[in-house]
């Protein structure tokens, strides 16, 4: 039933977009400008030491083959602004795995929306869904990879209004659910109402303060937090900026909350980005007991993630990727589970060689260092190296 | 049911692809544009010109691949931006936002030749600029020129800059560099992140 309810929402999104005559999708949100349609295929052969490194079983490493096709689309218009990408891909697995499957299949789809309803409104709405066994070691809800694949789906949608040339508000409601196939007591559900008022202090300046309340449902219980924040977002230079909040969240449990993120161009080859944050969060909680058996979930975790990631590009034809991250999560009122912490240390090297314009072939490695001696299953290393070739037309 | 769901996402996938097909043509053009400068080099003046006065609507595109192919330096993306204005003079806004975006570097020699032009251009976005009474937002009298490339967009981001407009996301200030896709929970929304699956 569930995945009925998720298919038709992944299907909805996307009958959204084409009713809107939407002609091009792009997976980068960042994009400034508009982008035609463009879909990509790809076939990547790779080595994974660690295929399943969360589960309780004995460390497997395979060789793997990947396949994915995908399309994005960047609208950037005077009115209405949107984009929107969407992907599937599947990995098999050549060697057998223990506490594993030897194939994995994931698929993701976002839509970004920005609509000027008139001088003074704007609609923003920005949905995001996925299925895999992980989104990603920095930016997904989950940071670990996971046994069993899951649904992430978010959608976050505001109302903004100019009250002044100076003074607007951003008024939106948001829902996130996570979802494991195995039912797990993981899956969680959240709800926000959030307000933000926005001041133009200059050009270059706005200053901000947000009011948000979240209401987060478990299988086993729930709970409900206010956050309140103050920042800015400055543009330092025509290719840079910075974006800052600090505050503070209040509920079940009390803690400070910040989120910095800074981007640059550099130059015409090098473009940076780093990305800070503090703050609790609801997912990735619940954990069985290895005394017990049974499951028991953190009410506090208190997450810290600090990321930075640089492209060069060498040539036309060579970019080159460098990114590393470090997460780390403070865990802590569970009924049976001991109070601890979790840390996560992830390096991302990349290359892409550009053979002509459709077609490229890339190489990447990444490696994880997981540690953690009280969170189950959470300490291990994983070194993954693939090369694959993707074509886009 | 993982076939379910796969099989249901590959039908959604298609069902953007399927009545936008058309809207690829501008890729199209600046594959063919690159392939021609890249052979070329030393005409890419007259392959700008030439290919902006047939296909006004991809001049975008036309644009950074002539930059991009040529590896232009400061002068030469002045040169390109000055002859793509002068075949597609309606397009100021566009075309000055396209160069810079793939060559930055070159704002200074850019901004001078577009401000050269952008008098009596006609475009959507005022050129009241800044942080006046008007033309502090979109303003609704402009907009979308229906070529499909969603309108002109400002010469500056700073040119149309308000309250409402976002720094930190995309240039044009339509999402906000903080996550949006995963609010409460994860890190940042951009999904093209070197962290990615398997």
């Amino acid at each position: 039933m569930k995945l009925i309810k998720y298919t038709a929402v992944a299907s909805l999104l996307t009958g959204v977009a084409s009713a809107q005559g939407l002609f091009d999708v792009n997976s980068n949100e960042t994009e400034g400008e508009s982008s035609p349609l463009k879909y990509t295929a790809g076939v990547a052969f790779g080595y994974d030491d660690n295929v399943s490194p969360t589960s309780a079983a004995a460390e497997s490493d395979s060789t793997y083959v990947r396949g994915n096709v995908g399309a994005s689309l960047v609208v950037r218009g005077a009115q209405t602004s949107w984009d929107i990408s969407a992907g599937v891909g599947v990995t098999n697995y050549l060697d057998d795995i223990e506490g594993g499957d030897d194939t994995t299949y994931n698929a993701n789809l976002a839509l970004n929306i920005n609509h000027r309803l008139n001088d003074r409104t704007r609609l923003v709405s920005r949905n995001f869904f996925n299925y895999g066994l992980d989104l990603g070691n920095f930016y997904g809800p989950i940071t670990s990879r996971q046994v069993d694949e899951y649904v992430y789906f978010s959608t976050d949608n505001a109302i903004g209004y100019r009250w002044t040339d100076r003074l607007a508000t951003y008024t939106g409601v948001a829902f996130s659910t996570l979802n494991y196939d195995d039912g797990s007591q993981s899956d969680v559900d959240s709800y926000s109402v959030y307000n933000q008022f926005r001041y133009t202090l200059s050009d270059q300046t706005v200053l901000t303060a947000t009011g948000r309340y979240t209401y987060s449902d478990y299988s086993t219980g729930d709970s409900d937090r206010t956050t309140a924040s103050v920042g800015f977002e400055h543009r330092l230079s025509e290719s840079s900026t910075v974006a800052f909040q600090v505050g503070g969240q209040f509920g079940d449990n009390t803690s400070a909350y910040a989120n910095l993120s800074y981007t640059a161009q550099i130059n015409n080859q090098l473009k940076i980005r780093t990305f800070a944050r503090y703050s609790q969060e609801d997912t990735d909680t619940v954990f069985i007991d290895p005394a017990t058996g049974v499951a028991d979930r953190y009410e506090d975790k208190t997450t810290l993630r600090i990321g930075a990631a640089a492209d060069y590009t060498l040539s036309p034809q060579i970019t080159l990727t460098a990114g590393g991250s470090y997460i780390t999560s403070d865990y802590s009122d569970a009924t049976t589970l001991e109070e601890g912490t979790y840390d996560l240390y992830s390096v991302y090297l990349g290359a892409t060689y550009k053979i002509n314009e459709a077609l490229s072939v890339t190489g990447s490695a990444n490696f994880t260092d997981s540690r953690s001696g009280v969170i189950p299953n959470r300490d291990y290393n994983r070194r993954r190296y693939e090369v694959g070739v993707n074509y886009a037309f | 049911m993982k076939n379910t769901l796969k099989f249901a996402l590959v039908g959604a996938l298609l069902a953007v692809a399927a009545p936008v097909a058309s809207a690829a043509d501008c890729y199209a053009v600046s594959k063919s544009v690159a392939k021609e400068i890249a052979a070329k080099p030393k005409h890419v003046l007259t392959i700008v010109s030439e290919q902006i006065a047939a296909n006004e609507a991809c001049a975008c595109e036309i644009v950074k691949a002539a930059i991009v192919v040529t590896e232009a330096d400061k002068t030469l993306v002045a040169q390109i931006v000055e002859q793509a204005i002068e075949a597609a003079p309606k397009k100021v806004s566009l075309i000055t936002t396209c160069a810079l975006a793939v060559a930055p570097d070159a704002h200074a020699e850019v901004m001078e030749v577009s401000a050269k032009y952008a008098k009596g251009a006609g475009e959507g976005y005022s050129a009241k600029g800044g942080h006046s009474a008007k033309g502090s937002d979109y303003s609704s009298k402009g907009g979308g020129n229906g070529d499909g490339n969603g309108g002109n967009p400002p010469s500056t981001p700073a040119a149309q800059f308000g309250p409402l407009d976002f720094i930190g996301g995309d240039s044009t200030g339509n999402f906000s560099p903080f996550s949006v896709f995963l609010p409460s929970q994860g890190g940042q929304s951009s999904v093209a992140d070197p962290y990615s699956q398997p």
